[in-house]
C-alpha cells in the first residue's frame, strides 16, 4: 500500500529520481512515523471505547499525540515526515468516500438546490463574525500592549 | 471477462488512483483553479465510471476503502501542524481562538437552522453540521453522529469551493480584509480548499488559514458529537 501511495505522490510532484538514496532514508523514517500514527489511532480507539466518548477515535488519537508533543516540546522527526507526506495525498483518500454520493441521489434530486443555498448563505455570517472578532481583539490587544503589530 | 474485472477491488483502486492523477494534472493545467480541486474532478471521474459500468458502490468500496483507510492516520497527524502553529502564534492565540470558536459556530448554527426549517430531515441536519471542517474530520464526525458520510464529504467540498470564491471579496466589501482576517476566515469556513486559495494570496494568509482550519476541525470534532 505504502508503495502505491508513494508512487502517486512522487509522480504527481515530479520529484527528481536522482535522490534515490535520500528518498530511501526518508521513506524508512516515514514508515516509522506511519507506524507511530497508527499506534496513536489505536490508542484513540481504545480510549474512545473505554471512556465511551462520542468524539471520533482519530481525533482522540490526535489529541493524545498533541499531548505527547507538548510534553516533549518538540515534534518527533519521523512523525513529522509521515504527517507531511500523507497530508498532500488527502484528496486521494477522500475520493472513495465522496463517491458514495451516488447512493444518495434521491436526497440530491429532492433537496440539491436548497442544500446549495444553505451552504452558501451560512458562509456569510460565519466569515463576518470571525473577521469582526479578530478586528476587535487586535484593537484591544494593541491598546493593552504593543503586540501583533506585524500588520 | 469485463464484468469479472469490474468486480475486482484492484480495478477500482487503480481507477481511483488514476482519477486522482488526472484530476491533479487538470488542476495544474488550469493554473490551480479553485473551482476544480483534484478531489472534485477525481470524484466526477470515478462516479461517472461507476454509473457507466453500472457498478454498485458496495463493489467499488472494497477497492476504495484501501485508500480511505488512510484518513485515520492523516487526522492523527494533524497534531503536527496544530502544535507548530500554536507555537508560532502564541501571543494572539486567545483572540484567534475566540474568533475561530464563535465564527465557526455561527456558520454551522446558521446552516443547521436553515436545514432544520427548509428540509427537516434529521440525518441531513446532523450531516450539515460538519460542513465547515476538513473532509477527513467531517467524515469521522458524520459517522459518529449518525449523519451520512458521503453527504458530509460532498457538503465540505462544495462549501470549500464557494467559500474560497466569496470570502475574500466579501471581507473586502466590509473593509475587514487583511492577511489575518481573510486567512483565518478562509480556514474557518472553507477549510482545505480555502487554505489552498489562501496559499495563492500569500504566505501570511496561508499560515493563518492552515492554523484556523486545523483548530476548527479539532474543536468541532470534540464539540459537535455532544451537541447533536
Amino acid at each position: 500500500m505504502v508503495d502505491t501511495l508513494d508512487l502517486g505522490s512522487s509522480a504527481v510532484r515530479c520529484e527528481s529520481s536522482s535522490l534515490s538514496f535520500r528518498t530511501k532514508i526518508k521513506n524508512e523514517n516515514m514508515l516509522v512515523g506511519l507506524f507511530a500514527l497508527l499506534v496513536f489511532l489505536i490508542l484513540g480507539e481504545a480510549v474512545q471505547s473505554w471512556a465511551a466518548i462520542p468524539v471520533p477515535s482519530s481525533i482522540i488519537g490526535m489529541v493524545l499525540l498533541l499531548i505527547v508533543i507538548i510534553l516533549r516540546n518538540k515534534i518527533p522527526k519521523n512523525i513529522e515526515s509521515a504527517a507531511n507526506k500523507l497530508a498532500p495525498l488527502l484528496p486521494l483518500f477522500i475520493i472513495p468516500i465522496s463517491a458514495g454520493l451516488i447512493t444518495q441521489v434521491d436526497i440530491i434530486q429532492q433537496h440539491g438546490l436548497k442544500l446549495l443555498a444553505i451552504l452558501t448563505i451560512s458562509l456569510i455570517p460565519g466569515a463576518l463574525v470571525t473577521a469582526l472578532i479578530l478586528r476587535l481583539g487586535n484593537r484591544t490587544g494593541n491598546r493593552l500592549e504593543k503586540k501583533s503589530g506585524s500588520k | 471477462m469485463l464484468t469479472d474485472i469490474l468486480q475486482q477491488p484492484t480495478t477500482w483502486l487503480t481507477v481511483t488512483l488514476g482519477a486522482y492523477l488526472l484530476g491533479q494534472k487538470l488542476y495544474q493545467s488550469l493554473n490551480h483553479a479553485s473551482w476544480l480541486p483534484p478531489v472534485l474532478s477525481g470524484f466526477l471521474i470515478v462516479t461517472s465510471l461507476l454509473w457507466l459500468t453500472d457498478t454498485p458502490y458496495t463493489v467499488y468500496k472494497q477497492g476504495g476503502q484501501l485508500l480511505s483507510f488512510f484518513l485515520g492516520p492523516v487526522v492523527v497527524g494533524l497534531a503536527v501542524p496544530l502544535f507548530y502553529h500554536f507555537h508560532k502564534m502564541k501571543k494572539q492565540f486567545i483572540t484567534i481562538l475566540f474568533a475561530i470558536t464563535f465564527g465557526s459556530l455561527t456558520t454551522v448554527g446558521t446552516a443547521i437552522a436553515l436545514a432544520h426549517y427548509w428540509i427537516s430531515i434529521d440525518a441531513i441536519t446532523s450531516t450539515i453540521a460538519s460542513k465547515s471542517v476538513t473532509t477527513p474530520v467531517a467524515v469521522a464526525i458524520a459517522e459518529q453522529t449518525g449523519g451520512i458520510s458521503a453527504l458530509a464529504a460532498a457538503f465540505v467540498i462544495v462549501t470549500g469551493i464557494i467559500g474560497a470564491a466569496i470570502i475574500p471579496p466579501l471581507l473586502k466589501l466590509f473593509r475587514l480584509g487583511s492577511p489575518q482576517t481573510t486567512g483565518i476566515s478562509l480556514g474557518v469556513c472553507a477549510h482545505a480548499v480555502g487554505t489552498s486559495r489562501a496559499i495563492e494570496l500569500g504566505q501570511e494568509y496561508a499560515a493563518y488559514s492552515a492554523m484556523a482550519m486545523t483548530l476548527t476541525a479539532s474543536l468541532h470534532a470534540i464539540l459537535l458529537p455532544w451537541l447533536l
